[in-house]
C-alpha cells in the first residue's frame, strides 16, 4: 500500500504550522516503509494528480475549531468530498475532500482519505508550536500509524 | 443568485478570480445600465510597513505580496537592489532568473485559462452557477482539467526545483541568485518539456476550435480603443525580465517606445479614487483618464512584434490577423495567455540548453552603493514596477509598486460597463447575465491581493444602484 503523507500550513504562524512540522518529524524519524511525506501551505490543485498514485492520504492540518491540542479524525467519504470551498470560487486552493474528489473525477482513483486536524492555539506570527499543541504531536503519530496498520 | 428587490442588483463575491472585489451597476431613469465600477474593498499597505527594514530583506518581504505570482515579485524587487549595489549580476544569474521568471507565467497563465476561465469556456456563460466551476468542467471535458493540473504543475516544479519551495520562494537575492542550477534539475525540467508542449498545442487548437462560440463576448468584452503598454527586448520582441516600455495606441500606431523602465512616474501618472483601494493608472501625457491603457498578455502581444520562438511566432502572426488594429477585445487575454504559454515552454528549453546555464557563478557581492532603485518586470498580468529609496545604512525610506492589475483598472471598469450595458436588463437579471459581468475581469486575471497587498479571499460583490442611490439588485457568493 502507498500513503501518502500531506502536512499544510503556514510555518510562520505558529500553531497553523502544526502539520507542516508533524509532516517533517514524520519524514524524519517515522520510519515507516512505502510512506510519502509533503509539507505545503495551502492544499492546491496539482495535488489530485499526485494523490491518484496513492492507496492511503493522510491529510494533517491545524484547526481553529478544535481546543488545543484536541485531535480530529474525519474519514473523507466519497459523497462529501465535493462539498466545502474550493474548485467554484477559489481554485487555487483545495480542501482535503474537494482535492480527493479532484483525484476521483480527473484520475479515476479515489483514495482511501483521512483528515487530521489539530486544535492550535495561537496562529499571530511565530515559528514555534504552543506548548499545549506540541502535545498532539505522539497521539497523531500513533493515530497515524494505527490508520497505516489498518487500525 | 441574484435577489431582486424593489430597486437594486447585489452580485457578491465574484468568483473565479484573485482577491476581493465587488461591482456595482447604476441605473438611469429608464432602468438602463449607464455606469459601472469595479470596487477593490481590502488593503495591506506592503509600501507603508517594508519603511525602517534593511533593503536587502526587501526580495522575501515582496515575495509575500502573493500566492500566485511571488517570483514576479522577487524578480522586480531584486532587480531594484540591484540598482541600490550597483552591481552587474553574473550572465548566468540572469538566465536563471529568467528562467524562474517563464515558469512563474507558465504556472499563473494555467491557473488562470484552466482552473477560473474554462468553466466558461467549456460549459458557456450561462451554464447553471452550480456547476459552472472546476467539477464542471472535469465532467465535460476532463482532459481540458487534467491538462490544466499538469501545465501548471510543470510552472510549479520548475520553481520549486530552483527555489526550493513552490510558494513564496527566496532563491532570488540582491546581485543574482543564492545556489547554481544543478544537472539533476535541469534535466528533469527538460523531461517535462515535450509534454508541456504538447498540453499547450492542444489547448490553443481547442481554444480556436470553441472561440467563435462567444462572438458576442468578443464584440462586447472590453472591446474598445485604449493605449497598450509592455516591455520589449531591444529588437521589439516579447520579453519577461527586461526591456524598454513600449506604448500602441488602439489603431496599433506606437505611441512611444525606448521608454526607460525606471523613470516611470515621467509617464505613468497614478489616481486613487474613493471607492477602491486598487489604484488607477493613466499614461501622464494623455491625462487621467483619456491615458487608459491595458497591460498584460493582450498587451504584450499587441505591442511584441516577435516573440522568438518557432511555434509562438507561428501563433503570434495569427493573433495580429485578428484586426488590422490592435486586437482590442479583451477576450483575447485568453489566446493571448495561450501564446505566451506556448512561448513559455519553448524558451525554457532553449534557456535549459545554454551551455553556460549551469555555471557556479551566480552572484555578484557588494554593499549599497545608490540610494534609490527601480525594477521592473513583465509579470503574468502586466508590468510590474518596484521602486525603493534607502538611507545611508541601508534601511528601506520609501516604496512604491505599481501593479499589473491597478495598470488594467480603468480599463476593467471601462469593460464592465460595456458587458453591463449590453447584457445586464434590470427588469429580468439571470445567473448568465451577471457571469458575464464577472467573465469579463476573468479575462484580465486581475490579482487583487497583488494590487492593493490585500489580505484574504477574494470575492466579488455587483450592485444595481438607481439615479437616486437606491440598491436596487445584488448578488453575493459564498
Amino acid at each position: 500500500m502507498r500513503v501518502l503523507i500531506i502536512g499544510y500550513g503556514n510555518p510562520l504562524r505558529s500553531d497553523d504550522g502544526f502539520g507542516w512540522h508533524a509532516a517533517q518529524q514524520l519524514e524524519t524519524s517515522s520510519h515507516l516503509p512505502n510512506i510519502e511525506v509533503i509539507t505545503r501551505q495551502q492544499l492546491t490543485p496539482e495535488l489530485a494528480e499526485t494523490a491518484s498514485h496513492f492507496d492511503l492520504v493522510i491529510f494533517i492540518d491545524a484547526a481553529r475549531d478544535l481546543p488545543p491540542g484536541q485531535i480530529r479524525c474525519d474519514k473523507i467519504l466519497a459523497d462529501t468530498s465535493r462539498s466545502g470551498p474550493g474548485p467554484s470560487g477559489f481554485a487555487h486552493f483545495l480542501t482535503p475532500a474537494s482535492l480527493v474528489a479532484w483525484s476521483a473525477e480527473l484520475y479515476d482513483k479515489f483514495p482511501e482519505a483521512y483528515y487530521l486536524s489539530v486544535g492550535g492555539e495561537s496562529f499571530s506570527e511565530g515559528e514555534t508550536i504552543s506548548a499545549s499543541v506540541q502535545a498532539a504531536f505522539e497521539p497523531l503519530f500513533v493515530r497515524i500509524r494505527s490508520i497505516i496498520g489498518g487500525g | 443568485m441574484p435577489e431582486t428587490t424593489s430597486r437594486t442588483i447585489l452580485i457578491d463575491p465574484v468568483t473565479r478570480i484573485e482577491g476581493h472585489s465587488k461591482i456595482t451597476l447604476h441605473l438611469d431613469e429608464q432602468g438602463r445600465v449607464e455606469d459601472a465600477r469595479f470596487h477593490v474593498t481590502q488593503f495591506r499597505g506592503f509600501e507603508k510597513f517594508c519603511e525602517g527594514r534593511p533593503f536587502y530583506e526587501m526580495p522575501s518581504l515582496m515575495a509575500r505580496i502573493c500566492g500566485i505570482c511571488p517570483v514576479s515579485h522577487l524578480i522586480a524587487s531584486a532587480k531594484a537592489c540591484d540598482q541600490l549595489l550597483a552591481v552587474r549580476i553574473p550572465p548566468t544569474a540572469e538566465k536563471l532568473r529568467r528562467i524562474f521568471g517563464l515558469a512563474q507565467v507558465l504556472q499563473s497563465h494555467a491557473l488562470s485559462f484552466f482552473h477560473l476561465s474554462s468553466p466558461d469556456l467549456v460549459l458557456g456563460m450561462d451554464a447553471d452557477p452550480a456547476i459552472n466551476n472546476i467539477f464542471g468542467v472535469a465532467d465535460r471535458n476532463p482532459e481540458i482539467a487534467r491538462n490544466g493540473i499538469r501545465l501548471r504543475q510543470f510552472g510549479q516544479q520548475i520553481i520549486e526545483r530552483l527555489g526550493g519551495k513552490r510558494i513564496h520562494p527566496a532563491w532570488i537575492v540582491p546581485g543574482g541568485v543564492s545556489e547554481p542550477l544543478t544537472q539533476q534539475n535541469r534535466d528533469a525540467i527538460l523531461a517535462g518539456v515535450p509534454e508541456a508542449l504538447k498540453i499547450v498545442e492542444s489547448t490553443l487548437d481547442w481554444f480556436k476550435s470553441i472561440r467563435e462560440r462567444f462572438r458576442e463576448e468578443i464584440t462586447t468584452f472590453g472591446n474598445f480603443p485604449t493605449l497598450f503598454m509592455a516591455m520589449v527586448k531591444p529588437d521589439g520582441g516579447l520579453t519577461f525580465y527586461d526591456g524598454t516600455v513600449s506604448i500602441m495606441d488602439g489603431a496599433g500606431e506606437m505611441v512611444a517606445s525606448g521608454l526607460d523602465p525606471a523613470r516611470y512616474p515621467e509617464y505613468i501618472g497614478e489616481k486613487v479614487e474613493s471607492w477602491s483601494y486598487l489604484k488607477s493608472t493613466y499614461y501622464k501625457p494623455k491625462g487621467y483618464s483619456d491615458g487608459i491603457y491595458r497591460v498584460g498578455p493582450l498587451a504584450r502581444l499587441n505591442v511584441a512584434v516577435r516573440c522568438g520562438t518557432m511555434r509562438a511566432d507561428q501563433e503570434l502572426a495569427e493573433f495580429h490577423e485578428l484586426q488590422r488594429t490592435a486586437v482590442l477585445s479583451s477576450f483575447h487575454y485568453h489566446y493571448a495567455r495561450l501564446i505566451e504559454a506556448m512561448y513559455c515552454v519553448e524558451r525554457l528549453e532553449q534557456s535549459l540548453t545554454d551551455p553556460e546555464i549551469l555555471s557556479k557563478h551566480v552572484r555578484s557581492f557588494a554593499r549599497p552603493n545608490c540610494f534609490e532603485g527601480v525594477g521592473a518586470c513583465e509579470a503574468p498580468r502586466g508590468t510590474l514596477f518596484h521602486h525603493y529609496k534607502i538611507n545611508e545604512k541601508g534601511l528601506i525610506q520609501w516604496v512604491n509598486l505599481v501593479i499589473a492589475t491597478g495598470h488594467n483598472n480603468l480599463a476593467m471598469n471601462r469593460s464592465i460597463l460595456q458587458v453591463a450595458k449590453h447584457f445586464v436588463v434590470a427588469e429580468r437579471l439571470t445567473p448568465g447575465m451577471l457571469n458575464r459581468v464577472e467573465a469579463v475581469i476573468r479575462a484580465y486575471d486581475p490579482c487583487l491581493s497583488c494590487s492593493t497587498h490585500a489580505a484574504g479571499e477574494m470575492a466579488l460583490h455587483v450592485q444595481l444602484i438607481d439615479p437616486q442611490g437606491v440598491v436596487l439588485d445584488e448578488v453575493r457568493r459564498p
